[in-house]
């Protein structure tokens, strides 16, 4: 019951919580006599917790939609290839990083593997041509090939 | 000496200034311009700044008028570029091109992707034209009105498009309020803009820099969008039926395309984030002023028409502080002072009479790229559109890939990908209770600049 | 449209976005450099370290890549040189603030005096303390006597608090107890100068010397220790006898990551030292308020060392902090 009623004022909540965090985060709001870089945060940390608890009351509860397996699906699936990207960046570097990324989120969309190789191919050597040939953009290689390439 | 209204030594360097863009090579240089514009405006995440400073060496080599008519061609270009991903896949190339894809993302959806974006360029073209008639007529006398107002004018002004915003969109008021103070917070983390000391990065360097327009951007419209697909109820077919967009009443739209073009040129001959405020102004105003406003949101035309005419009219009006007062309203303005700084064009009021060949040749070519605009938008509608049909399954991992890296470019650094990720479950989490992301996404890009404001106003008067 | 016209149309297309490659790569020489720039483009620090680099390409024979990370004040483009390899190939241009005020006051990723060696400074940004054309006072003695009289009613334009022109004239007024100003921050080009146009400040500290040149705005005097060339009856901080406290921030710098060969590092020093005397640069100089202040690798460090010990006790007496960051022996947090 308790965890249901914070599912309801979740949003609430986290906007009260964030509001009330900036406030304390925030340096001081006078310096010297002067206002100072604290003034502002102090401000809309303020705002954001008073606003919070005017928010409406969330409607009673529809019931939450039953997920289906094939949504959870997809979005494990975008959030996955996410994590792929973001870890294997640092490692191998963004090329790697990229393909293998758009493969996963292609797969779990449900591409068949024609699809999503051909896809993730194209899009890679795209960025590929556009960032570091036209646009000269220096991305990170990846410890493994610090050689560079 | 102060130039008058209507002087009429101010028009004599109209036929110097024409005669220099009839030369067929700077016609090309502003073809080659937009080109590449819009080739940078189509990629998220990588901003006109950064291909405008990829293209500086050229402004040392080239002469005046030629090398700043490319950099202004590249402007022209990305916004163009900027408002093809806006209205095809919902991601905003740069924070003036958000207004549009409320309504132009819809349209796309709905199977219409073709006349969204020909009234998009129709609409550009339309704020451009009439904003470059006021520049060349009223510009003098406009100008002084960004000298005139001051810190407390400006912030007036945008306080006033904020609580407009705030009425207007989706959700209430009170939701709204809540969101533009979120909007606020977010933009805290970082340097002071006064003071220049960090605040609130809880010890992270990266954090300094703040939370980044780009990963704020492509995490709310992209990820955020491709989550709320991907998790929602409704049935995922690749095409949702024609039937439920609203159909294109032309006059109207032409009527929303002059309300925006107004309040573009407005917005843009003051610092007040013009083509932001401009572009979020004019589709809470249309939402206000329609007959119809449950239509907004579906894909209303005027709230497609209105923002685009006003992004385009302020781009255009904000060259008026530039060059007549040295006075950039944004960093894209920033860079090309800069660039007028090195060719050794001097911003004042005195240009139009001191140096006509290069203020009129640059309005010519500005008129130029719209023209150019007008014809390729118009031309490529179809082309863009095609891509439109491609099925969402394999839509939506390139829309991933490309905000992961887009949001890594524009942020420099792994920081910026993570953030994005972490503002796409955000979005789906305020969809879920009901929140709308446009006053959240205006609040975040005006909030330092009305924080500098309010200081000066309490600095000066303490 | 009918087919044909489309296939040509798209032709066309493809045609326009292959161009770029072939013209980039055309542009690319054996070998290249990359030079960082902390700062956005557009700005002095910008235009300087551009022509810098073009000058100092004739010298080397190598292409130099230049390009902007403006992020975190900075700190983005130091942290990522002390990062880069060791081998000549990585500089990175900023403002000695990325080095000495934002490390002291933020944590940053880098030791500032350890993890990055300095090539050469090139130069100092020297804001000018300026006034509307039409403004009774004519140069700064009237402009302290007036500000005497209006006891504290002046305001004055500065980019930020902290910043070295703010500091100059706060140590001015502290060492002064009947100068009392009005600080109002202008972030961005042309807003102070708009802003005292407009009325809304009684001076501002510009960095925009062609409209000073065309007499757009009146010169009061130089805001740092050496005068500006192309503005020779501007008297600056020390023929005045005022200390120059922003120094130390407001310095050009060349930065190469820690450990680079001696060979290396000599042959590139040469070469950018002959470039920041070579006319070009000079003459683009002219256009930005900067002086064109130049020093060598020892004496460059020396100044780093100098500058960062001296910055906490000037920001106290400039009344920008109630406690200085960071201890005056250099002990980071």
């Amino acid at each position: 019951m308790p965890l249901r009623i914070l599912f309801l004022h979740s949003l609430r909540l986290l906007m009260l919580l964030t509001g009330l965090c900036a406030f304390c985060a925030a340096p001081e709001s006078l310096v010297s006599g002067l206002p100072g870089p604290g003034l502002w945060p102090r401000f809309t940390g303020a705002g954001l917790a008073l606003s919070a608890l005017l928010l409406p009351s969330p409607k009673g509860q529809k019931g939450r939609p039953v997920p289906s397996t094939k949504r959870t699906g997809r979005v494990s699936g975008l959030i996955v290839s996410c994590l792929v990207w973001l870890l294997l960046l640092p490692l191998s570097g963004w090329i790697p990083a990229t393909a293998l990324s758009a493969l996963t989120a292609c797969r779990s969309g449900g591409c068949t593997w024609k699809e999503s190789l051909l896809l993730s191919l194209l899009l890679t050597i795209a960025l590929w041509l556009g960032l570091e040939h036209l646009l000269r953009w220096t991305m990170p290689h990846g410890m493994l090939f610090s050689g560079g390439v | 000496m102060e130039p008058t209204f209507f002087d009429p030594s101010l028009f004599s360097g109209v036929l110097s200034g024409l005669h220099a863009v009839l030369s067929s090579s700077l016609c090309l240089l502003v073809l080659a311009g937009v080109f590449l514009g819009m080739t940078v405006g189509v990629l998220p995440g990588f901003g006109p700044p950064a291909a405008m400073a990829l293209l500086f060496p050229l402004v040392y080599v080239l002469d005046p008028l030629p090398g700043i008519s490319l950099l202004a061609g590249i402007f022209y270009g990305a916004k163009y570029g900027g408002a093809v991903t806006s209205i095809l896949i919902g991601i905003p190339g740069e924070a003036d091109a958000v207004a549009t894809l409320f309504e132009g993302h819809p349209l796309a959806l709905g199977g219409k992707a073709r006349q969204a974006l020909a009234t998009a360029t129709l609409a550009s073209f339309a704020g451009g034209m009439s904003a470059s008639l006021g520049m060349v007529l009223l510009a003098p006398v406009l100008s002084r009105v960004a000298l005139v107002l001051g810190p407390s004018g400006r912030a007036a002004i945008m306080s006033g498009a904020l609580l407009l915003v705030a009425v207007t969109s989706p959700g209430g008021f009170r939701r709204n309020l809540c969101m533009i103070f979120l909007g606020f917070v977010l933009a805290l983390p970082g340097m002071d803009p006064v003071y220049g000391s960090a605040r609130l990065t809880f010890g992270s360097w990266q954090l300094s820099g703040g939370v980044e327009l780009t990963s704020l951007l492509l995490g709310f419209f992209g990820l955020g969008d491709v989550l709320d697909a991907l998790s929602s109820k409704r049935v995922l077919s690749d095409t949702t039926p024609a039937a439920a967009v609203p159909a294109l009443k032309k006059r109207s739209a032409a009527l929303a395309a002059l309300r925006g073009s107004l309040l573009g040129f407005a917005a843009g001959l003051v610092p007040c984030g013009a083509g932001v405020t401009a572009s979020f102004a004019s589709h809470a105003l249309e939402k206000r002023l329609s007959r119809h406003p449950e239509q907004f949101g579906r894909g209303a035309w005027e709230g497609l028409a209105g923002p685009e005419a006003s992004n385009n009219a302020a781009a255009m009006s904000s060259f008026a502080p530039l060059l007549l007062l040295g006075l950039p309203t944004n960093p894209i303005m920033a860079a090309l002072l800069g660039a007028l700084t090195i060719v050794g064009v001097v911003p004042g009021p005195m240009l139009p009479s001191e140096q006509p060949a290069f203020y009129w040749g640059l309005i010519f070519c500005l008129l130029l790229g719209n023209i150019l605009l007008l014809f390729l938008g118009l031309g490529l509608a179809g082309f863009w559109a095609k891509l439109a049909e491609v099925p969402f399954r394999m839509l939506w991992p390139v829309i991933v890939v490309l905000c992961l890296v887009g949001s890594y470019v524009g942020a420099d650094g792994l920081h910026g990908p993570v953030q994005c990720v972490f503002f796409g479950l955000l979005s789906l989490f305020l969809k879920r209770h009901g929140c709308s992301p446009a006053p959240l996404v205006l609040a975040f890009t005006l909030g330092p600049r009305l924080e500098t404001y309010l200081m000066q106003v309490l600095l000066s008067t303490w | 449209m009918k087919w044909q016209t489309l296939h040509i149309f798209r032709l066309t297309i493809c045609l326009c976005l292959v161009s770029p490659f072939i013209v980039t790569h055309a542009l690319a020489a054996n070998g290249t450099m990359r030079l960082s720039i902390a700062f956005s483009p557009g700005g002095a620090l910008d235009g300087a370290a551009r022509v810098l680099a073009g000058e100092a390409e004739k010298e080397l024979g190598v292409s130099i890549i230049v390009q902007n990370s403006p992020s975190a004040g900075g700190m983005t483009a130091v942290a990522r040189l002390a990062e880069a390899k060791a081998d000549g190939t990585q500089l990175a241009a900023c403002v000695t603030n990325a080095l000495i005020f934002i490390p002291q006051r933020n944590k940053a990723p880098y030791s500032p005096l350890e993890d990055v060696e300095p090539l050469l400074i090139f130069g100092q940004a020297s804001p000018v303390l300026v006034t509307r054309p039409d403004a009774p006072w004519k140069d700064m003695d009237a402009f302290l006597d007036a500000t005497r009289q209006r006891n504290g009613e002046m305001r004055i334009g500065v980019p930020g608090l902290g910043t070295p022109s703010h500091i100059a004239l706060a140590i001015m007024a502290a060492n002064d107890p009947s100068l009392k100003w009005r600080f109002v921050p202008f972030g961005g080009p042309g807003e102070a100068e708009a802003a005292l146009l407009g009325g809304h400040v009684d001076a501002a500290a510009s960095g925009a010397l062609p409209r000073v040149k065309k007499g757009q705005l009146h010169p009061l005097m130089v805001l740092a220790g050496s005068g500006i060339p192309s503005l020779p009856d501007v008297p600056s901080l020390s023929d005045k006898g005022f200390s120059d406290p922003g120094q130390g921030d407001s310095s050009f710098i060349l930065l190469a990551p820690a450990g680079v060969p001696e060979d290396i590092m000599e042959r590139l020093c040469r070469a950018f030292e002959k470039a920041a005397t070579s006319d070009t640069y000079l003459k683009t100089l002219e256009n930005y308020s900067v002086s064109p202040v130049l020093m060598d690798r020892s004496k460059a460090k020396s100044f780093l060392r100098r500058a960062w010990e001296e910055e906490g006790t000037i920001l106290k007496t400039a009344g920008i902090t109630d406690s200085p960051a960071v201890s005056p022996d250099g002990e980071k947090h």
